[in-house]
């Protein structure tokens, strides 16, 4: 089973790639961009066939090693 | 008295570390491989700048589960000094020895020149030998030193006196200008609770020698040193009055 | 012929050339074979277009431990220790996709180093792109640099010197050169040779993948609108792995367990077998199902043509086996067996056992095609030398201190520090010469010595004056090693050109090599290796004949390193004369937008006088700093050497030259002229004598032309005043003009 962990900077911590990402999508014309945010996104290939027990694992997983969570938060989607 | 420097795979300036040590300081240092178990018996940790495990995933995320840094907790915990120079800030920032995060620099790119940071407190084991208010012209060399913690975090460290080095002009002024890496309250380094663990950003081993643009950084070495010959946590009123 | 054209030109074969490999063969190759010589016989790996002339340079010396021929060069630098050294170009890549096109000829050319049982402490690079203002330049620029910074700084190599240049010419044909030093045991030295039957053939390193398949041929091939299709010919770097790779190695090389070994580069697993077998005058066998692989379905044709990185080959003594597997496994990188020494010459590669390909291994290398192409001296010479001085100084020319400002300002001669601080050029804390200063330094640790590097070029020079232009490359990199305080040792180069089918590019590159050899001669300064890299053209259209000329010195006492920076209130000397030459200068190209005349002339015997002069102040530390005087003059190189000093100036006069009937244009040819072996030294006022006497020994024209100290950089012409300016002004737009294009503050 597959789980897909997305990995993203806390609101409160300052995101200098989003923002300069932001700015260059103004740049080309893409005005009605009005914020961008750059985060991490895993795939994982879970043995289980069983949804709860993908979603504690991946959950165990990402908050052990795959996220920071001094300044990242994640969430979790699975199947 | 022994120095341990930790080589995580990837570590890149624990010759360095070794070298200054050794060659310029005189004393005795070991290298302890990030498998094993054991410090063997140092008086001493330095874990050392690099791109630990390749940086990947996160600067320093992977080297603080290696098994050495049981032996590195456990040895912190009964108070022996340990100094994370750069990469090895990064690793006691992950693994939970020094509190806040590392984010990539301000300005995007990696920076590597010579900067002025100024000694905030000097009842560290590798300040005792600095002056308060003390300017050193260090190196950094770092793509993620802009160091991060949330307001209550940071206004705990100002309160417990725990911000060890700051970012500042040759004139030892805090300005934004010479902040390299955007860092919060422009801080270089700092150190835990109990002011054992020490963590910086630049590099005070590639500043020991004339020859190479500043020996400034020498004085972080004979701080921790003299910390040791005396006895340690306990003779620390008598070195404080020395300094 | 049996084959279908439309495949001989997907592999970069002529019908000759195939027919060549039919009759080596005595039958038709199948499809892998087919594969294995289009790489082996491509332009990148055979050098089939310029072998005839390198053999012409001189590669021998009493300081040569090792010549071209192996994965790189090496000196012997005393103390029983030897510079391995070499520079390599990944042009192609770097267009397609800057930063991994970047990042991986770092790691292409580390390896090569490290291969032969030697540390590397530095890197340098050259890079060419076109005008910093043209639409792509900035993003170019930025993931070139961004690349090296990446794959260096990771892993732990400081990059401690180079040049970068822009010119038109190269705007669709970056180049980007790097160089790599490292230091060994002279008696450690490893090759890359496969001998001793039996021995097995080990592969360590990353998993291999379809990357850079045909990398090789697209090296060999121009771009064309197609270009933009190729990319999956680009290969991923990972420094990480790298380390491992070489710390593992380098620890591997200790034990002396092994025969020999090679890095895998271009052409991958087939490169690293067939010159593994011949230069040991035996057999490889390999089966490609016991290369680890990370992709599935991989064919023995992908397998042996991949690029994937950081991947090596090695040849381990028998019964030493366990032992190297161990040592391997320490730093969790697997070494895997996939084959063994034969005697019989072949290159045989099987897939499960079932043999798919059988070559003769000289087939592959020595006996690849060797082309003496035709060359014709190209048409456009006669108009582009023609340089009218005198029309030139009828038009308006600018007052000398706004031209100064002008070339201060042009991207080639501005402060790099925008590039170089994004590199780590401390790490392992050798460096003493620290970047945008002239020549990079290193100590070697545990001697009293230190090595002096520099890398140099000048493609314009070289598109009016091949052979010229070349001799002045070669020149230019020995002073500014000579600057610092080295004593030139060992030189390598890398030929950047077009396509050399064309008759024209062919005689540039001829000329270039002929040029190259005549001044490493007089010089005594042999060519240890390098690298062609050719095809340099879009649309028809070359970059200028680019070769790049990296040389070593050894200073004997690394106390006695100089940089350029001048100290208050010091004499400044000028070695050499000036005539004035303008042809080519960067004077003529950023105030007059002309490209034309004839590169300054070179005295080689006045060169070497200079050299060694300089040399021999230095090691007597009678002098405090040497420059010398390249793009832009005395002139420029004058305000170099007060720019970082903290704000000392200068004030020098320097005698005047008739090139023209405008007094103005004399003026300026004066200062900003490009005449060849001129430096400037500086010394404390009671050793001026001193330094003036020896010259005159030396029969080095010398004269004392002002001070040091002040706030300005004032020089005068023939006793009149000609630029007098702030040097705080100058110095900023000199630091501002490259930052100016990228820096935008983020927060």
């Amino acid at each position: 089973m597959r789980a897909r962990v997305f990995v993203t900077l806390k609101p409160s911590v300052f995101d200098p790639q989003g923002r300069t990402i932001a700015e260059a999508l103004h740049t080309l014309g893409y005005n009605g961009v009005e914020n961008v945010r750059q985060g991490k996104y895993f795939e994982l290939d879970l043995a289980t066939s069983e949804a709860a027990e993908a979603q504690a694992l991946a959950s165990e997983v990402a908050d052990r090693v795959l996220a920071n969570p001094v300044i990242e938060s994640f969430r979790i989607e699975v199947g | 008295m022994k120095f341990a420097v930790v080589v995580f795979p990837g570590s890149n300036c624990d010759a360095d570390a070794h070298y200054a040590v050794t060659h310029v300081l005189g004393e005795s240092a070991a290298f302890v491989w990030h498998k094993d178990a054991s410090l063997g018996g140092a008086d001493v940790v330095i874990l050392p700048g690099g791109f630990a495990h390749g940086d990947y995933l996160r600067t320093g995320a992977m080297a603080r589960f290696s098994p050495i840094m049981a032996a590195v907790r456990d040895f912190a915990d009964r108070g022996g000094p340990v100094l994370g120079i750069c990469n090895g800030f990064q690793v006691l920032l992950e693994a939970g020895l020094l509190p806040g995060a590392m984010l990539r620099n301000r300005g995007l790119k990696f920076r590597c020149e010579h900067v002025h940071i100024r000694v905030e407190e000097t009842d560290t084991p590798f300040t005792v030998r600095a002056a308060r208010g003390q300017v050193l012209r260090i190196p950094i060399a770092h793509g993620e030193g802009n160091y991060f913690a949330d307001p209550d975090t940071a206004a705990r460290l100002e309160q417990n006196h725990q911000v060890v080095f700051r970012y500042t002009t040759a004139d030892g002024v805090v300005t934004d200008e010479a902040n390299p890496n955007g860092s919060v309250a422009s801080i270089a380094g700092i150190c835990s609770e109990r002011r054992n663990v020490v963590g910086l950003m630049p590099h005070p081993e590639r500043a020991c020698e004339a020859a190479l643009g500043s020996a400034d950084g020498l004085v972080v070495f004979q701080s921790v040193v003299a910390w040791v010959t005396a006895g340690g946590a306990a003779a620390r009123p008598v070195l404080q009055e020395q300094a | 012929m049996a084959i279908d054209p439309g495949v001989l030109e997907r592999h970069g074969l002529k019908p000759d050339e195939y027919d060549r490999i039919v009759s080596f063969m005595g039958r038709e190759p199948n499809l892998t074979e087919l594969g294995i010589f289009s790489v082996m016989w491509s332009e990148h790996c055979s050098y089939k277009s310029s072998r005839v002339h390198l053999k012409t340079l001189p590669t021998e010396g009493p300081q040569v431990l090792q010549g071209p021929g192996e994965n790189a060069g090496a000196i012997d630098i005393g103390d029983g220790l030897a510079a391995v050294f070499k520079i390599e170009s990944h042009n192609h890549p770097s267009f397609i996709e800057p930063y991994q096109g970047a990042a991986t000829g770092v790691g292409g050319i580390i390896r090569d180093i490290f291969t032969m049982g030697a540390r590397p402490i530095a890197l340098m690079n050259s890079l060419r792109f076109g005008a910093l203002h043209a639409p792509g330049a900035r993003r170019l620029v930025e993931g070139v640099v961004a690349g090296i910074a990446g794959y260096g700084n990771s892993i732990g190599i400081p990059t401690v010197g180079g040049e970068i240049a822009f010119e038109p010419s190269y705007a669709g044909n970056p180049l980007v050169n790097v160089f790599c030093l490292g230091i060994a045991r002279a008696s450690d030295i490893i090759k890359g040779v496969a001998s001793g039957v039996g021995n097995a053939v080990y592969y360590v390193g990353a998993k291999t993948g379809r990357d850079g398949i045909h990398g090789a041929t697209m090296a060999s091939a121009e771009f064309d609108d197609k270009s933009a299709e190729k990319r999956p010919a680009v290969q991923v770097g990972d420094p990480f792995m790298e380390k491992l790779l070489l710390e593992a190695c380098l620890e591997v090389m200790q034990t002396d367990a092994l025969v020999g070994i090679q890095d895998m580069g271009a052409a991958g697993l087939t490169c690293s077998t067939a010159e593994m077998g011949s230069r040991g005058g035996a057999g490889v066998e390999i089966d490609v199902a016991l290369v680890p692989q990370r992709e599935s379905g991989m064919t023995p044709y992908e397998i042996m043509l991949s690029e994937s990185q950081e991947r090596m080959l090695l040849v381990v003594k028998n019964g030493r086996e366990a032992e190297v597997e161990r040592i391997f496994e320490k730093w969790d990188l697997h070494a895997v067996r996939i084959g063994r020494v034969t005697d019989d010459g072949m290159l045989r590669v099987r897939a499960r056992g079932t043999l798919v390909a059988e070559i003769p291994n000289r087939a592959l290398t020595d006996e690849a095609p060797v082309y003496r192409r035709p060359m014709e001296r190209p048409s456009y010479l006669v108009n582009v030398q023609r340089l009218d001085l005198d029309e030139l100084g009828q038009r308006r020319l600018p007052a000398s201190g706004d031209a100064l400002l002008d070339l201060l300002a042009s991207p080639t001669v501005a402060s790099k520090q925008w590039v170089y601080r994004q590199y780590d050029h401390m790490v392992q804390t050798n460096t003493i010469g620290l970047p945008g200063l002239g020549a990079g330094v290193v100590r070697v640790k545990g001697t009293k010595h230190a090595l002096a590097l520099s890398l140099d070029g000048n493609g314009r020079y070289c598109y009016l004056d091949p052979r010229r232009g070349a001799m002045l490359a070669v020149a230019e990199a020995a002073r500014n090693v000579a600057c610092a305080g080295g004593r030139p040792l060992g030189a390598t180069n890398c030929l950047n050109f077009g396509n050399p089918e064309r008759p024209p590019i062919m005689w540039q590159f001829a000329q270039a090599v002929e040029g190259i050899g005549e001044a490493c001669r007089a010089l005594g300064v042999p060519i240890t290796g390098g690298n062609v890299s050719l095809y340099n053209e879009t649309d028809g259209r070359a970059i200028y004949p680019t070769p790049i000329i990296g040389i070593v010195g050894l200073l004997g006492d690394a106390d006695r390193v100089l940089g350029r920076s001048f100290h208050a209130g010091d004499a400044v000397v000028l070695l050499g004369s000036g005539r004035g030459e303008l042809g080519g200068s960067e004077y003529l190209k950023v105030v007059h937008d002309t490209v034309a005349g004839e590169p300054p002339a070179i005295d080689l015997g006045a060169e070497r006088a200079l050299q060694a002069l300089v040399v021999d102040l230095a090691e007597r530390a009678l002098i405090r700093s040497a420059h010398d005087a390249s793009d832009g003059g005395v002139a420029v190189a004058l305000a170099e050497c007060c720019f970082g000093t903290g704000g000392v100036g200068v004030d020098a006069a320097l005698d005047g030259v008739a090139i023209s009937s405008a007094s103005r244009l004399n003026e300026a040819a004066a200062l900003f002229g490009e005449s060849a072996s001129r430096v400037i030294v500086s010394t404390q006022p009671e050793r001026l004598a001193d330094v003036l006497a020896r010259a005159a020994e030396a029969g080095v024209p010398a004269k004392a032309i002002g001070r040091t100290g002040g706030a300005a950089i004032r020089i005068s012409v023939a006793g009149r005043a000609a630029i007098d300016l702030a040097l705080a002004d100058a110095e900023q737009v000199w630091m501002s003009a490259i930052e100016k294009h990228f820096e935008k503050r983020v927060a």
